[in-house]
């Protein structure tokens, strides 16, 4: 395998050729919002019964003000952009978004943002939550963001990503950004509605879903989806291409399938909402040791929860949220691997966890300024189980229930109609190490009512886990301590006119204690974590987005960053300097175009060597959503591009190759 | 494995024209293409001909419209010079924090639950809310937007409206879709 290198890029002409990307396109935007703003035909004399009857050409969408005013740069993804750009899961809406970038290893998929995207890291540095509930498992306090996600794609209401520390909220994993899903609701769904879809690489996919709205306003919507696809047919890896049988290839061995079951009912100011997902992927990369070419190697995961929510007024001007939770997560993985003997041994790796969680949240406006959060959170955890055996019996047996507790407080405070002060802390205590307090403050800026200038500082932690903590035997005399991270950042938003939105931001940051994995000795034999590594980076974004009334929409981003090894100096593997995404909406007839084309910059593998940067171009055509019968086709990938994403440590491939060209389409059909 | 050519440095530049192009049809402006916003302020000017308010009835008819600048501008528009039954009409765009005494009309186009609910409770006197989140009536709003088959549509929760002393119109009730 040959990897071409670039030649380096330097940093000056990159940062000058990002600014003359965004420029013209904000000239643009801004000539096109001054050309749109004609007078309003005169709807206000026309009777009600005709109103009812305009044909609006489709929802104008507004820039919320709650997004303006946030302490943090946010970016929304609605469940229009979800279908229009034909994302298929939670790892393609992530990609499109300005800064993330995602690695796939043909197990699971993982996502970076600024320049951080540790190889095997399992997305433990991002909170991922569905309506407010927390999904990072207890054990490996990993997000799925793959076919692993538990929720249908097409159920997602809109993804709200909030980047920056979010653990003077949040507590743990909320350290580089905080990732919310919000679901659909019964009456937004409203009726009946089946699907069925087909693609490339033996996909095939089908869900079926029911939403109802009743008289008293009460909501209710079930939701089952089921997924398999073969993979990918024959995968050549010359690391293992030591002649016969398999001479490297991996025939029939990339097979995916998954199925959910989710649920909501929320009548009055509650809310009950449960989901159980079931994801089983083969690995054919022979990843962790094990024997090549086998096709038990395979990696399950199960989740299931319950979660009841209250939200309302409670009296004297307070409010209040409530929620209780029960969570469920099970791991199975076989491995295939080599002791010696003639047939592979399988070792099997088990992790079971039960959890009961409970959290309170009370608002209340003093002095007509200040806006004062106080909560509280307690996690319950009955059962952390991981095991493991192989044909000599138990190898792994660890049981460690444990309690998480949480509190924390904010203040927004409207100093003036332009002056926006945020502050907040959060004390969250765990067994294993005590106590740690993570804090919050953010100035925003209003000057005129399309301008937001955020100036930003927060820190965050990530707690080592269980798995981390007491699955390895040389942890038994070892202890682990939470990961910090500090980061820095100013935004600058300008909404140009109600369609067009532009920002820039530039942040700095640094996380220290990184929990890393060791061996005692060169046979990997006895591996260990330990808080070893400090990583520091800055870099700057930018952003145009313009929508218009039409549905016609285009997106820009670029995403420029530079993250080093805090001691040595040595960039860091896997991270991007630059991130260039497009997106383009355009409405031709009654179907959209969706056009999306993302560019990922050279990356360094584990071994230091660079993987060349990657365009990805994405062609959907979709037909209106409300008609009884609508469509999706999709081509990913379109130029069939030939593209890499770095290895773990797990594998002994440096860079796995990642899919060409392939298509899905879908049918839905509405009763 | 044949090396691709350099894409990124042909599709960068070509991605950018595209961009610029396709924002290109947006220099003709829009022609006789109605948007949500327009037809919602429109209708937010009839409910206001449609429902009584106690007490005296003098005095200008303020609709305040909350977290949605935009919106605040289309009112504006949408109903500068006109009034209903003498009473002048004003619009009032409410800052985040400001209270809403002294409106009749609160559209809220706020979208957080927990914004929605805050805003809901600062409210002390009869006052017509209209809203769009899916539990605004929930919540004890009175009148709700959606969109159906690319039209506004409305709902009512007659049951709010008479909690707080405001008399709808049978003929606006009849009009509403459920």
């Amino acid at each position: 395998m040959e990897f071409h290198v670039t030649m380096s890029s330097v940093a000056l002409s990159n940062a000058i050729r990002a600014l003359a990307f965004t420029v013209p396109v904000c000239l643009t935007a801004a000539v096109a919002a001054a050309q749109t703003t004609r007078p309003a035909p005169d709807l206000s004399t026309m009777s009600l019964e005709d109103l009812l009857t305009v044909e609006v050409v489709s929802a104008a969408s507004k820039f919320p003000q709650e997004v303006k005013e946030a302490p943090a740069s946010v970016t929304v993804v609605t469940s229009d952009e979800i279908r229009r750009y034909g994302h298929r899961t939670l790892a393609d809406i992530l990609r499109s978004v300005r800064g993330f970038y995602t690695t796939y290893d043909r197990n699971y998929a993982y996502v970076g943002m600024r320049g951080f995207g540790r190889p095997g890291d399992y997305n433990t540095r991002v909170l991922l939550l569905v309506d407010g509930h927390r999904l990072n498992d207890p054990i490996y306090d990993m997000a799925p963001i793959g076919t692993d996600f538990p929720i249908d794609v097409a159920l997602i209401q809109r993804v709200e990503v909030v980047r920056g520390p979010g653990s003077s909220l949040y507590g743990t994993n909320a350290v580089f950004a905080v990732i919310n899903v919000v679901t659909r609701t019964g009456a937004q769904l409203n009726g009946v509605r089946a699907e069925i879809s087909g693609g490339s690489l033996g996909t095939r996919a089908g869900s079926v879903s029911v939403g109802q709205l009743f008289g008293d306003g009460r909501e209710l919507l079930l939701a089952g989806s089921i997924y398999a696809a073969s993979g990918a047919k024959s995968l050549y890896y010359p690391e293992y291409d030591h002649g016969a049988p398999a001479y490297g290839v991996a025939t029939g061995l990339d097979h995916d399938d998954s199925k959910n079951l989710f649920g909501s009912w929320a009548v009055g100011h509650f809310t009950l909402a449960g989901a159980v997902a079931s994801r089983g992927k083969q690995v054919p990369t022979a990843a962790f040791d094990s024997v090549f070419g086998d096709d038990r190697l395979k990696e399950t995961d199960n989740r299931a929860y319950l979660n009841a929510t209250y939200e309302g007024a409670v009296g004297h001007g307070w409010s209040l949220t409530g929620r209780l939770a029960y969570d469920y997560y099970g791991y199975e993985g076989v491995f295939p691997t080599d002791y010696g003997e003639p047939e592979p041994v399988l070792w099997l790796d088990h992790a079971r966890s039960h959890m009961a969680s409970g959290e309170i949240t009370l608002r209340r406006r003093f002095a007509r300024s200040h806006l004062v959060t106080v909560g509280s959170e307690v996690r319950r955890q009955f059962e952390n189980s991981m095991s493991a055996e192989d044909n000599t019996g138990s190898v792994v047996d660890v049981q460690r229930p444990g309690t998480i507790l949480g509190a924390y407080v904010q203040d927004e405070v409207r100093v003036f109609p332009w002056l926006l002060l945020n502050a907040g802390a959060r004390v969250d205590r765990y067994p294993t190490f005590g106590t740690r307090a993570t804090p919050r403050a953010a100035v925003v800026l209003l000057p005129r009512t399309q301008t937001a200038i955020k100036i930003l500082y927060g820190r965050a932690f990530r707690a080592p886990n269980p798995y981390e903590l007491y699955y390895y035997f040389a942890m038994k005399d070892r202890t682990l301590g939470p990961e910090e991270v500090r980061n820095t950042e100013v935004v600058w938003e300008e909404y140009i006119s109600s369609r067009v939105r532009t920002s820039v931001s530039a942040f700095d940051y640094r996380v220290d204690e990184i929990i890393e994995q060791s061996a005692l000795d060169d046979t990997g034999a006895d591996l260990y974590f330990r808080n070893a590594g400090s990583v520091e980076g800055s870099g700057v974004e930018a952003e145009v987005e313009v929508k218009l009334a039409r549905g016609l929409s285009s997106r820009l981003s670029h995403a420029y960053v530079r993250a080093h090894n805090a001691v040595s100096g040595v960039a860091v593997s896997n991270s991007p300097h630059q991130l260039t995404k497009l997106g383009l909406q355009i409405p031709a007839g009654v179907f959209f175009l969706g056009i999306e084309g993302q560019y990922v910059g050279e990356r360094l593998t584990l071994a230091g060597e660079p993987l060349k940067g990657s365009v990805v171009s994405n062609l959907v055509l979709t037909s209106p959503p409300a008609r009884r019968f609508s469509f999706t086709l999709g081509l990913y990938n379109v130029f069939n591009h030939s593209y890499w994403d770095p290895g773990a440590e797990e594998h002994v491939q440096q860079a796995i190759a990642q899919d060409g060209r392939t298509a899905r389409a879908r049918i839905r059909v509405r009763f | 494995m044949p090396p691709p050519a350099e894409i990124s440095r042909i599709l960068r530049p070509a991605l950018l024209v595209l961009a610029m192009a396709i924002a290109f049809p947006a220099w003709q402006g829009e022609a006789g293409q109605v948007s949500d916003a327009q037809v919602k302020a429109a209708f937010l000017f009839n409910f206001a001909k449609f429902v009584q308010w106690p007490g005296p009835t003098d005095g200008p008819l303020v609709i305040a419209i909350a977290g949605d600048d935009y919106f605040a501008e289309i009112v504006t528009q949408t109903i500068r010079g006109r009034n209903i039954n003498g009473r002048e009409l004003t619009a009032r765009r409410l800052a985040t924090g400001d209270d809403p005494a002294g409106c009749q009309v609160l559209f809220v186009g706020l979208t957080r639950p927990s914004d929605v609910a805050d805003l809901m409770q600062r409210i002390h006197q009869p006052m017509l809310t209209v809203g769009e989140t899916v539990q605004f009536l929930r919540d004890g709003g009175m009148v709700r937007f959606y969109l159906e088959n690319n039209r506004v549509r409305f709902e009512i929760s007659q049951k709010n409206a008479l909690a707080a002393g405001l008399k709808v119109s049978a003929e606006l009730l009849a009009f509403a879709a459920r």
